[in-house]
């Protein structure tokens, strides 16, 4: 119960936080409303592979070249961030650190930025910085600070439900806070909110992520029975829908029943009213 | 028709009837519907008076309004539980359906029994180890949830029987389950030849409708009962928010089944009112085909009204004004009855025996409970009585003014057909006037305070509220006598002969054809039918010969 009032509350304070470095002033009109900023969960939707980033050396690369071997955590921030993506991948850094699995042999991180106008050199400091926090120079191969252009900063925040905007009076986004884990065929397979993640969560979604459930079909078929559960924080077996499935063959049983001997009934009176003299009633 | 028997037969006593096996063993083995209906209206009876002596002594704490006759609210708590658990899963529920649908639809249809005779013994089982296990909790501790048995409190807070009382209830569910099953594939299979759906009695069209609610509504009381034993028991989150349960999703899954459950209770009793006033006006039903249409336009709308009890429950204001919408929708066909009811008396000639009364004191007791039922489901006027006696006014006057005066109408129109003998019509008038006016007075104070009010489920009041309850216990006590009263001249007339005749009403229905009471296989050949039911003229029926025993209006 505790750990989830401490994610909302965090995405709550994230969003706020946002909106404050964002300006208070220009926030109505030019900056757009708040409604207008979501992170949409879009479970099972593909990633767009094709779509070409640059990393943190200037090389430009297709998003699949970060694909295919393992599963990846999606990171959507901007550089510049004064606030909350700072705090964003602090959190991220720090719930990493107790994790056994590596980024670059169990899993990649790709990290990229909302503001086309960013470069590389700005990437490369950060992944410089993060790297330190974590601890482990070893997983640098695994860690992707990519900008890109307009297009495909696009195409993945829209793959990824990630809708934010743009003030041009402060030249600052409004924006949520989260993370996104993919398989590695880059479907997306869970959302963490917030800015600061359980790790023993973070790291049985990436183990579950890695194995492919979500691009099965027989796990697709468990998933109709289980639910996001917000309070524990985990799928869980949802009562609603397995009452509704049971509930609706009840119903489907029933109806055919009636619907097959109406059937009869009708046939049987055409019949009978053929073999059917007038009859005296005795 | 013309072979109905003139004379009361002189000897009867020797004639094989389907009571003329005496040892316990024949009633407890028994596969015959027409004892399996007696098992019935033995059972029901018996749980009638434990959740009427609930209701009395409720009723006596409420004289004053100090809690002083029962000492804690504990003891009340668990009485209101024990009369709604009792009176509504053990009492009303089955009262009409096990016990005249089973004696009468195979009789009605022109069929020997019911398609599944084992089964029907086999809902009677299940139904009295269910009511064992409500005796047992009676005796041992009892529930103070209410019957309503709400979370969070059912799961968390309540300190009683509660486990108990969800297995009772889901047991118990799986005997109307059975029930319904057995009317529905025995009226789909087992009519006799001409006996097509449209000559079909209204009661068995009633039982029809009720069937189907119970086979599709019943199963998810039983799982919303499961899933509270399953929480209180192992602690998985259902509907405790701590363990990521939902509160509300309790209330959704208990309305769903329990608001049908109204119409499970109250159809059957629309299907005796059907039989009865044409039979005591003398004329044909008005607007057969529109009663039949209604029951299942009733049993389908009743289905998707469940919200309007949940109108403060935190649903969304959107989905209250459909609820809303629908519950005033569910009217329309409530209405056409009442309104065929009455088309169906114009211009008859009316005789007032006692089934007639009860059926007359029905549709005005239940036009009242109607009426108030579309003033609850105003939005804006139930949020000002909701939980008050306003509430347990409207649904007295639908389950005990509509489906208790029924049932007794029921009983008393074809109590000669169950036992061959007829009661003393005066005492019976007497009972039903008795019924009327202690109902009235009972329940009609009760608007008054739920719209002044007070709020239902508190042993203690506010002393201006006094009068009115004190009414309220005076008129409990005359309908405690009305309701005595056929249980004494009932079972007194059980002492005569069976001397009653096949056809003391002069009513048209195939169960009157066979003898009183019938005999085990029901028919002697397996009638044709070439008519529309309801047959009734003005004048006297020939082989009628109930008339002329009976005082004129």
């Amino acid at each position: 119960m505790s750990l989830p009032r401490v994610k909302v509350a965090g995405f709550v304070l994230a969003v706020c936080g946002t909106l404050l470095c964002a300006s208070a002033r220009a926030q109505s009109t030019e900056g757009g409303s708040v409604k207008d900023v979501k992170f949409e969960q879009k479970l099972g939707d593909l990633v767009p592979l094709d779509r070409v980033f640059r990393d943190d050396t200037g090389r430009e690369v297709p998003l699949k070249e970060f694909f295919g071997r393992r599963p990846v955590v999606i990171v959507p921030v901007f550089y510049r961030c004064p606030l909350l993506c700072n705090q964003l991948l602090n959190g991220f850094t720090r719930t990493l650190k107790p994790v056994k699995l590596l980024p670059g042999k169990d899993f990649e991180v790709v990290i990229f930025s909302i503001d086309p106008e960013e470069n590389p050199d700005l990437a490369a400091a950060k992944k410089a910085n993060y790297l330190k926090q974590y601890g482990r120079q070893e997983t640098a191969s695994g860690w992707h600070f990519l900008t890109s252009s307009q297009d495909s900063i696009d195409a993945l925040t829209k793959a990824i439900g990630f809708q934010y905007t743009f003030n041009p009076r402060t030249h600052l986004f409004t924006h949520a806070a989260g993370v996104v884990v993919a398989t590695a065929d880059g479907r997306i397979a869970r959302y963490f909110f917030g800015i600061d993640f359980p790790p023993r969560e973070l790291e049985e979604e990436i183990e579950r992520a890695g194995g492919g459930k979500i691009g099965s079909p027989i796990g697709r078929l468990l998933l109709l029975c289980y639910d996001y559960d917000a309070a524990t924080g985990k799928y869980t077996l949802s009562i609603v829908r397995i009452l509704r499935i049971f509930g609706s063959a009840t119903a489907i049983a029933l109806f055919s029943y009636l619907a097959v001997m109406f059937r009869r009934d009708s046939r049987g009176a055409a019949s009978r009213a053929t073999a059917l003299a007038p009859h005296h009633h005795p | 028709m013309s072979a109905v028997a003139v004379e009361p037969r002189e000897s009867v006593a020797v004639e094989e009837n389907y009571l003329s096996d005496h040892t316990v063993k024949s009633w407890l083995l028994t596969t015959d519907h027409k004892r399996i209906g007696i098992l019935y209206l033995i059972s029901v009876t018996l749980f009638f008076l434990v959740g009427g002596a609930a209701a009395s002594m409720m009723r006596f704490e409420l004289m004053t309004p100090k809690g002083d006759l029962l000492g804690s609210p504990d003891v009340y708590n668990r009485l209101f539980t024990t009369h709604g658990v009792v009176m509504i899963f053990f009492f009303l529920v089955p009262s009409i359906p096990a016990v005249l649908g089973n004696f009468l639809i195979p009789l009605m249809i022109g069929a020997r029994d019911l398609a599944f005779p084992i089964l029907n013994l086999m809902s009677w089982y299940v139904y009295i180890i269910g009511g064992s296990i409500a005796i047992y909790i009676l005796m041992f501790g009892g529930v103070d949830t209410g019957w309503t048995f709400y979370t969070p409190f059912s799961t968390m807070y309540s300190n009683t029987m509660v486990v108990h009382a969800a297995i009772a209830v889901f047991i118990t569910g799986f005997s109307s389950i059975l029930t319904g099953l057995n009317f529905i594939v025995t009226i789909h299979t087992m009519r006799a030849p001409g006996m097509s759906w449209f000559r079909l009695p209204l009661f068995v069209w009633a039982h029809y409708a009720t069937s189907l609610i119970m086979v599709l509504g019943t199963p998810v009381l039983a799982i919303a009962v499961a899933l509270i034993a399953v929480e209180r028991g192992f602690g998985i989150g259902i509907f405790n928010p701590n363990l990521g349960g939902d509160p509300v999703l309790f209330q959704h899954l208990f309305w769903f089944y329990s608001h049908p459950a109204v119409y499970i209770m109250i159809l059957p009793g629309m299907g005796v009112i059907s039989e009865i006033i044409p039979c005591f006006a003398r004329r044909p039903i008005f607007g057969y085909r529109f009663i039949a249409a209604s029951s299942l336009a009733i049993a389908v709308i009743g289905f998707v009204v469940w919200g309007h009890h949940m109108f403060v429950s935190g649903q969304s204001m959107y989905a209250g004004m459909v609820f809303s919408m629908l519950s005033f929708l569910v009217a329309v066909p409530s209405a056409i009855k009442v309104f065929n009811w009455t088309s169906t008396m114009y211009k008859g000639s009316i005789r007032f025996d006692t089934p007639m009364l009860y059926a007359l004191g029905f549709i005005g007791l239940f036009t009242i409970g109607g009426l108030t039922g579309m003033m609850l489901s105003t939005l804006a006027v139930d949020i000002h009585v909701h939980d008050t006696y306003f509430v347990v006014a409207h649904f007295h006057y639908i389950m005990v003014g509509g489906a208790v005066m029924a049932y007794l109408g029921g009983i008393h129109f074809w109590w000669p057909k169950i036992t061959g003998r007829m009661y003393s019509e005066l005492l019976g008038k007497l009972s039903a006037l008795t019924v009327f006016i202690g109902f009235n007075l009972t329940f009609f104070p009760q608007f008054v305070l739920g719209y002044l009010g007070m709020p239902r489920r508190y042993f203690e009041y506010a002393s201006e509220f006094q009068v009115l309850n004190v009414m309220s216990t005076a008129g409990a006590s005359i309908l405690a006598a009305g309701y005595a009263l056929p249980l004494f001249y009932l079972l007194l007339s059980l002492r005569q002969p069976p001397t009653a005749g096949k056809n003391p009403w002069g009513a048209t229905g195939l169960e009157w054809q066979v003898d009183s009471p019938p005999t085990t296989h029901n028919f002697d050949f397996t009638p044709r039918i070439d008519r529309a039911p309801y047959a009734y003229s003005p004048v006297a029926i020939e082989g009628f010969d109930g008339y002329s025993d009976h005082g004129s209006h």
